[in-house]
């Protein structure tokens, strides 16, 4: 049986890369060492200027966390959450933060669900600065790039000042609550932070010239048929014209108290997903002032001390637990046994579906030029595919 | 003033000293371009002499060679790129009228608006001698983009010269000095003024092309193909490329200033003698300085990089209408 | 026309403050608490091994002093890998001495690699 497996596969890679090569198709490795596509690889087939087929290669930044968590107690595996994408680490630790809530049944205090609620908001911010950015950089706009990354900076400088760390906040948002309080003279800062960002996103607008929106208008057109059976979720599914949102649909810590709307787009190419993200973001700085103006006092974890981990248990059971992380909808699957570690840790990333059979979809019959516009606009994250 | 096209032995030391000036000029104006480009994008960007220390780094480095490249034509490559736009300084004048073009009695604006595809040409050249993907598809991207503005190019000369003839019949209209010495603004009508305009328009768009610079820089965009054209070049070879680059802006700014802007501030100021030309020098490369950051600094900091389909669409659609538009308007009027 | 803002605002950028600064001249301050270099407070130690427990990468090792300092620090006491931390901060959490502390030197970057593993020492002179 593995036998006759081995030989498909064979056979189907030799079908994508014929050794009697035509004259003018040629590969082309699109790879995970290339200055534009971050650490995944695509083998492309080109003639001339198109593409002819597409095949994703994955794989390249496998580090095995779904392993890794079974031999760590939940405190342990709240600071291994972050990696799991790091572009977007606070909403990471929020979902395993909340498998392992579920599990243990534990009531976290309210003024934790708020402090979870204005992370996972504010690491959505920064995450679509990163995807502006590096949509610059693909298309060749060297000051959308600079920008991005320079405004993205000052929300940075407010993870350092309450979590301790720029880019990783080892498990900030943790099973029980919080790891810290937020310091005194944050909430002044994060407003002036939130006015920078206001500042960032009036120059998207500005910047977004006749050469951007001839280069994203009409490239990577999904249908929604498409989008649907080939399993996009979040914004990709959005600028396809169907409303959906975690956040609305089943609502997670205290959301479903908040006021926020959905951005929805007919259009479904490259330029609506942006039109999106940047809507997507003036939501997420109104959530964050809700959640400034209604934080209570209290608790911020519960239990208040970490427990050592030869005295952790967690019950018995199994949950699913649904996040909207900035890039689309991302879950985690945990079993635990009664032991302290968890028996089976399963982590579904958004990125999974848009990176292989999406990515492939679009691809196919496009020109090479437009291949970092469809590829930013996916905004793609080899992590939590490769995980 | 110095007398440099009457003996060989003067024409080997003004080239000489035009070509090492030419470089540090042209190294200069790269720093500056960096630097302004930086405070536009709100950051502080490198010191002005950052070029010089690339250049001085990648001096000293190996060249290395990809295992099937063709070996004479790979390294031959940048040299007859730095060769030949220095070649065509010396056709240009140079710091205005100052100094008489070292070759200007045996070359003219024709001669010059062909030399100028050499270097690219030898880059094209040096990109298929790689033997690697990502430098064939750069090379084949930077001829393209070649073809498509040497219309433009060659419909403003056009148009200056004509004009020229008809306001002086009988000289040798295509001369660099003579058109150095005689500024159009002047003796052209209102509709003149304007055809003048489109003129300078379509030169505006043809200089990021020629130059490689953002929107044109199709032919090495990293993020689609890494590099492209230079992806295997490394060390001495890449050095040579990069000074070519540098005498390149030199030497397609001069031309914009002669055929555009060919003033001199000294007669203004009615100072003469060898101040009076130490002025004009200072004046020539305040004016080079100009055209570059417009050009260059600015266009590539606010827009994006077009595909390469677009490219000749916008060379031989838009630009070359404007500028027949503007040749029409400058040589029907009168 | 959008081209037309788009210049507007370089120009703006031009000839207003910078948002980088140049280091090593200038720095950004560190705030409190910042997760950097462990500092170990040896006198008021216990050696009861919870910050090699919870270190999620191992890089706690409970060890002995040498024996010139054995008379005075009996106990085994927590060597760091450095190479091998994370800077996660949960040794910090769950001292009950609050004698390991995380302090804000960023600075450790080094080319001898005997440098990276930081032994438990006593403060002071011999």
């Amino acid at each position: 049986m593995t036998k006759q497996m081995n030989e498909k596969e064979l056979i189907t890679i030799e079908h994508i890369e014929p050794i009697v090569s035509e004259d003018t198709d040629y590969n082309f490795y699109f790879g995970p060492a290339h200055s534009g596509s971050g650490n995944f690889g695509v083998k492309l087939r080109i003639d001339g200027e198109k593409v002819t087929s597409a095949r994703a290669d994955p794989g390249y930044l496998h580090r095995g966390f779904e392993k890794l968590m079974e031999y760590r107690v939940p405190m342990q595996n709240a600071v291994l959450s972050d990696r799991v994408c790091i572009l977007e680490a606070l909403n990471w630790n929020l979902v395993h933060a909340e498998a392992v809530d579920e599990l243990t049944g534990v009531e976290i205090p309210q003024r934790a669900r708020y402090i979870r609620v204005l992370m996972a908001e504010l690491s959505r911010l920064q995450s679509h600065l990163i995807w502006y950015g590096a949509l610059s950089l693909g298309l060749g706009f060297d000051t959308g790039f600079k920008m991005a990354f320079g405004y993205r900076d000052y929300i940075l400088d407010i993870f350092e000042l309450i979590t301790g760390g720029r880019v990783y906040p080892a498990g900030y948002i943790c099973p029980g609550g919080v790891r810290r309080d937020l310091p005194d003279g944050s909430e002044n800062k994060i407003k002036r932070v939130l006015d920078q960002t206001e500042e960032m996103m009036q120059k998207m607008k500005d910047f977004d010239n006749i050469v951007f929106s001839r280069r994203t208008k009409g490239v990577g057109t999904l249908r929604t048929e498409d989008a649907i059976r080939l399993g996009a979720t979040g914004p990709v599914l959005r600028a396809c014209g169907v409303e959906t949102d975690v956040r609305k649909d089943d609502p997670y810590e205290i959301y479903d108290e908040l006021d926020f709307d959905i951005p929805v787009r007919e259009e479904g190419d490259a330029y609506a997903r942006c039109l999106i993200r940047e809507r997507e973001m003036e939501e997420s700085i109104k959530i964050i002032k809700q959640v400034l103006d209604r934080i209570p006092q209290g608790n911020i974890r519960e239990p208040a001390k970490i427990t050592p981990p030869s005295r952790v248990k967690i019950p018995e059971g199994e949950v699913y637990v649904r996040n909207e992380l900035a890039r689309g909808e991302g879950c985690a699957y945990m079993r635990s046994v009664g032991e302290g570690e968890p028996y089976r840790v399963k982590i579904r990333g958004p990125d999974f579906l848009h990176m292989i059979p999406v990515l492939e979809h679009l691809l196919k019959g496009s020109q090479i030029a437009d291949i970092p516009a469809i590829y930013w606009s996916l905004n793609i994250c080899p992590a939590d595919m490769d995980r | 003033m110095v007398v440099t096209s009457g003996t060989a032995l003067g024409a080997v030391i003004g080239t000489i000293g035009l070509a090492f000036f030419a470089l540090f000029c042209g190294l200069l104006y790269k720093g500056f371009d960096r630097k302004i480009a930086a405070h536009m994008q709100s950051r502080i960007g490198p010191p002005i002499i950052q070029p010089f220390l690339d250049v001085s780094k990648f001096m000293i480095k190996d060249s290395v060679q990809p295992e099937r490249a063709l070996t004479w034509l790979y390294n031959a490559a940048p040299i007859i790129s730095l060769a030949s736009v220095i070649t065509v300084l010396l056709y240009l004048p140079f710091g205005g009228l100052t100094f008489t073009p070292i070759l200007s009695g045996y070359g003219d604006l024709i001669l010059v608006v062909y030399l100028l595809i050499l270097p690219a040409l030898a880059m094209v050249a040096g990109g298929f001698a790689s033997s690697s993907p990502f430098a064939t598809v750069g090379a084949q991207r930077k001829m393209v983009t070649m073809m498509s503005y040497e219309f433009p190019l060659a419909v403003v000369a056009i148009a200056i010269a004509w004009k020229l003839n008809q306001l002086y019949p009988g000289e040798s209209v295509f001369g660099l000095a003579f058109i150095y010495s005689h500024p159009l603004w002047g003796h052209v009508g209102p509709a003149g003024i304007i055809g003048m305009l489109l003129l300078l328009f379509s030169i505006f768009v043809v200089t990021p092309g020629q130059l490689a610079t953002v929107p044109f820089d199709i032919d090495e965009a990293s993020p689609e193909i890494a590099e492209g054209l230079t992806a295997e070049y490394s060390g001495r070879n890449f050095a040579l490329f990069y000074l070519a680059d540098a005498a390149k802006m030199v030497a397609v700014g001069t031309l914009t200033v002669a055929l555009f802007f060919p003033y001199d501030l000294s007669p203004f100021i009615g100072i003469s003698g060898p101040v009076g030309s130490f002025i004009d020098f200072v004046f020539f490369l305040l004016k080079l300085f100009l055209v570059t950051t417009l050009t260059v600094t600015l266009t590539r900091v606010a827009v994006a990089r077009l595909k390469i389909s677009q490219v000749p669409t916008i060379y031989w659609g838009a630009t070359t209408a404007i500028a027949l538009v503007g040749l029409i308007l400058v040589v029907v009027p009168n | 026309m959008s081209m037309l803002k788009t210049i507007e605002v370089l120009f703006e950028t031009l000839f207003s403050k910078p948002m980088t600064v140049k280091f090593p001249y200038e720095a950004i301050e560190i705030p409190e608490d910042y997760r950097g270099e462990h500092e170990l407070d040896i006198d008021k130690c216990v050696g009861c091994g919870l910050c090699a427990e919870i270190c999620p990468n191992r890089a706690v090792e409970m060890v002995e002093l040498p024996e010139e300092h054995k008379e005075k620090y009996p106990k085994t006491y927590p060597r760091l890998d450095l190479g091998k931390c994370c800077f996660c901060g949960l040794c910090q959490d769950i001292c009950p001495r609050k004698c390991l502390k995380l302090t804000k030197n960023v600075f450790l970057a080094t080319p001898d690699p005997s440098a990276v593993i930081k032994n438990p020492m006593p403060k002071g002179p011999q």
